[in-house]
């Protein structure tokens, strides 16, 4: 069959090629530590997986660097059209600045919008005038790799990358929630 | 079967050689410098659990026939899916198992079970491998996407290899091939012969880092995308003035797109502009023609207020790995719906389906936010938002505007009205309900014109208890009449949410059917878990979700919908 004669050469190559290829994992460390060095200081290996997601700018960023702040991070999984997910983030807003303040933590949230749709996120913000970075995962790589399946999710890092709490859905007041786990990492 | 243990064990070994080389190469590195990343370290793990089961409680005539025999209970219907990620900064190992041997009422040909998903990616530096189930897009996807949606049973991912750069200065190339996944339709084969094979590459430029690095004050992206698809020749004959003819097929079918997107602290403008050759196929009646997309996006973001329009021109755009697939099958590209996603029930209940064969499509949406302390604002702020899309040809046309406002402390307010014109004829294929909804009750031009108003209110009891409810009205001269819902919801923080609603047709005249479609239901979330438990009916609607349809049929019983993500 001719996909076995394909495939199965094809595999045995890749197999081989294998050490050349991983061979330049050497390079990798430096990498990483440019990147991490463009961001802010690095204290730690990034936990993250590794997806390049544009910003509302139209910049991309390496998702692997998002940890690498060295202060607590939420990631919040939204989408323009979920309505608890904007009654989340309108709530995160309100009290955001005295959030930083007391934790100096930082919040980013991650649009699962698709298609033409991912333009109006911008608008979004911009109209609430809410301060958070946000990064267009259009596709829902990032999500899907961290096996998030329902929006929103809410997951927070701590300042060294960790995973220290996650939560699904919004009930209004669950915000409480978040800023307790922020105090307990600083303590 | 064979050809399945293979593939594993080919991923086995590709996964065990990179661990033992890594192994080795963690060893120099520790060397080298103690704070580096290794190659087989610091993995992470994650799991997540979905699984949605319905246990139908209408009279025994009524339920679907058995169409997956065995021991699973009658009247109890599950999608469960179970999904596993390895990672570390080098490599990804993602599995997924779905559980539908008798999937959920109107996810019927979802039928089957097994591992259905297998993925394992490495990202050395700037490049990226991946071999296994893809899921990616080029551009907005228009000319390509794979991807998943559970709630419309959609997984097209390409069974094959990727190989992904990324240069210092961000230009992006993508290289892919492969052949789309459709239900369980491949058994325990690696492939299905049925249908074509695609490959395809991406490149974007981030031109303004190229060209001149210094400018700070707008992005500008380029990017091209080129697509193929191979597919041998099928036995397709037709009869034309008494003679029997065979239709000519191209066995490769190439096409590309280009796009363009400029940004700047106010304005976002994006281009697309797609090709594709000649493709005869079920869902173009198998003429031989060429399609073209084209779409314009624009807005203006200032403080307080924004501003978004669109259009999308198509013909010919509708794209499959296999030329007799239809329905949701095996698309290759997907082209959304060039129309506001609509939440409120009522509202939702005729969304708008993308004609990709044959559509010129037209969005706009406004938003401005009052301050507070401003004569629209008040004390607490007032957000507007007016939205609307306009599809040509009369196929449909949707204006909606929300206004939402914080009364008090505890109150907040929201209003919505909403316009909608939904031709049934060209949308749905048909104006006769009589076989699906009931009651034949449709216009003459095949259009059902409805108004929608919406009042949502807030209501904050204490700290930890808010009660919110909605009441909906739906006034229409076609279809079914006028519809009315309400809802109660008090959720109590953090954890649970209890909720009561009812989609009332007071406009029906089959007196023979039950006009109240009511549920109750009661979520519980934890961390990572979301434990919901429903029990009620559920009309006939069309399920949307990114541009594709589903026609869900009438269900009746207790729901249970379990997330677990760890």
């Amino acid at each position: 069959m001719t996909l076995r004669r394909i495939f199965f050469p094809l595999l045995s190559i890749l197999y081989l090629l294998s050490p050349i290829y991983i061979a330049h994992a050497s390079d990798y460390p430096k990498h990483q530590q440019a990147i991490a060095d463009s961001v802010s200081k690095p204290q730690h290996i990034s936990l993250l997986p590794s997806f390049r997601l544009k910003d509302l700018e139209g910049k991309t960023v390496d998702t692997q660097t998002l940890t690498q702040g060295n202060r607590p991070l939420i990631l919040d999984f939204f989408t323009s059209w979920c309505k608890p997910c904007l009654r989340e983030l309108s709530a995160i807003h309100e009290i955001y600045p005295d959030w930083q303040e007391e934790t100096g933590v930082e919040l980013i949230a991650i649009s699962g919008d698709e298609g033409a749709t991912s333009h109006k996120v911008r608008p979004l913000f911009v109209a609430h005038d809410w301060a958070f970075r946000a990064l267009l995962d259009t596709n829902g790589d990032f999500r899907r790799a961290l096996n998030v399946e329902v929006y929103p999710t809410t997951i927070i890092f701590d300042a060294s990358g960790n995973e220290v709490y996650r939560h699904t859905g919004y009930t209004d007041g669950g915000e409480e929630e978040i800023i307790e786990v922020l105090r307990k990492l600083k303590k | 079967m064979k050809l399945h243990s293979l593939w594993l064990f080919g991923l086995f070994h590709c996964v065990a050689g990179m661990g033992s080389i890594a192994g080795a190469q963690s060893t120099n590195e520790a060397k080298k410098n103690t704070d580096s990343p290794k190659l087989w370290e610091n993995f992470q793990t994650k799991l997540s659990l979905q699984t949605n089961l319905q246990y139908d409680t209408r009279s025994s005539d009524q339920l679907s026939p058995s169409y997956a025999p065995g021991h699973w209970p009658k009247r109890l219907h599950s999608n469960t899916y179970l999904l596993g990620t390895i990672y570390n900064p080098y490599l990804s190992l993602q599995l997924r198992v779905e559980h539908l041997s008798r999937p959920l009422i109107g996810f019927e040909e979802n039928w089957g079970w097994g591992l259905s998903h297998l993925n394992l990616t490495a990202h050395i530096g700037q490049h990226e491998l991946s071999l296994g189930d893809i899921y990616d897009q080029f551009g907005s996807g228009q000319l390509f996407r794979t991807y998943e949606d559970r709630n419309l049973g959609i997984d097209n991912a390409l069974r094959g290899l990727k190989w992904s750069y990324t240069s210092a200065k961000g230009i992006r190339l993508k290289v892919l091939g492969g052949q789309h996944r459709n239900y369980f339709d491949r058994g325990h084969r690696l492939w299905n012969d049925q249908r074509g094979w695609l490959y395809g590459a991406d490149i974007e430029l981030p031109l303004t880092e190229l060209l001149s690095p210094s400018i700070k004050t707008y992005q500008l992206n380029w990017g091209v995308s080129y697509v193929g698809k191979v597919e041998e020749s099928d036995d397709i004959l037709r009869t034309s003035m008494g003679q029997t003819y065979r239709l000519i097929q191209p066995r490769h079918v190439p096409a590309w797109a280009t796009r363009l997107e400029w940004n700047n602290r106010h304005w976002s403008v994006n281009a697309e502009y797609a090709y594709k050759y000649a493709d005869p196929m079920r869902t173009n009646d198998y003429h031989f023609r060429t399609g073209q997309m084209a779409m314009l996006t624009a807005s203006y973001s200032h403080s307080g207020w924004t501003a978004f329009v669109g259009t999308r021109k198509s013909t010919g755009f509708d794209w499959r790995s296999d030329r007799a697939a239809s329905g949701n099958a095996l698309r290759i590209n997907q082209l959304l719906p060039f129309a506001p996603e609509r939440t409120y029930t009522l509202a939702a209940q005729h969304p708008y389906t993308t004609q990709a064969e044959d559509e010129w499509a037209w969005q706009g949406e406004l938003r401005y936010s009052a301050k507070r302390g401003s004569t629209l604002g008040g004390k607490y702020g007032t957000d507007l938002r007016l939205s609307g899309a306009w599809i040509a040809e009369g196929y449909f046309h949707d204006i909606g505007l929300e206004i939402k406002k914080k009364l008090s402390r505890s109150l907040e307010l929201t209003l919505s009205y909403f316009n909608q014109h939904y031709n049934a004829q060209v949308l749905e294929g048909h104006t006769d309900y009589t076989n699906i909804r009931g009651v034949n009750n449709t216009s003459d031009d095949g259009i059902i014109y409805s108004n929608i108003w919406v009042t949502e209110m807030r209501y904050r009891l204490s700290r930890s208890l808010i009660l919110r409810g909605e009441l909906q009205y739906l006034h229409t001269k076609q279809y079914k009449g006028d519809w009315l819902y309400g809802l109660l919801e008090l959720s109590i923080a953090p954890r649970w949410m209890i909720s009561l609603s009812d989609e009332w047709n007071i406009g029906h005249k089959d007196k023979s059917q039950d006009p109240h479609y009511y549920m109750l239901s009661v979520v519980y979330n934890q961390s990572g878990s979301r434990l919901q438990l429903g029990y009620g009916r559920t009309s006939a609607n069309i399920n949307c979700s990114g541009g594709v349809c589903r026609l869900m049929p009438e269900t009746q019983g207790l729901y249970l919908n379990y997330n677990l993500s760890i």
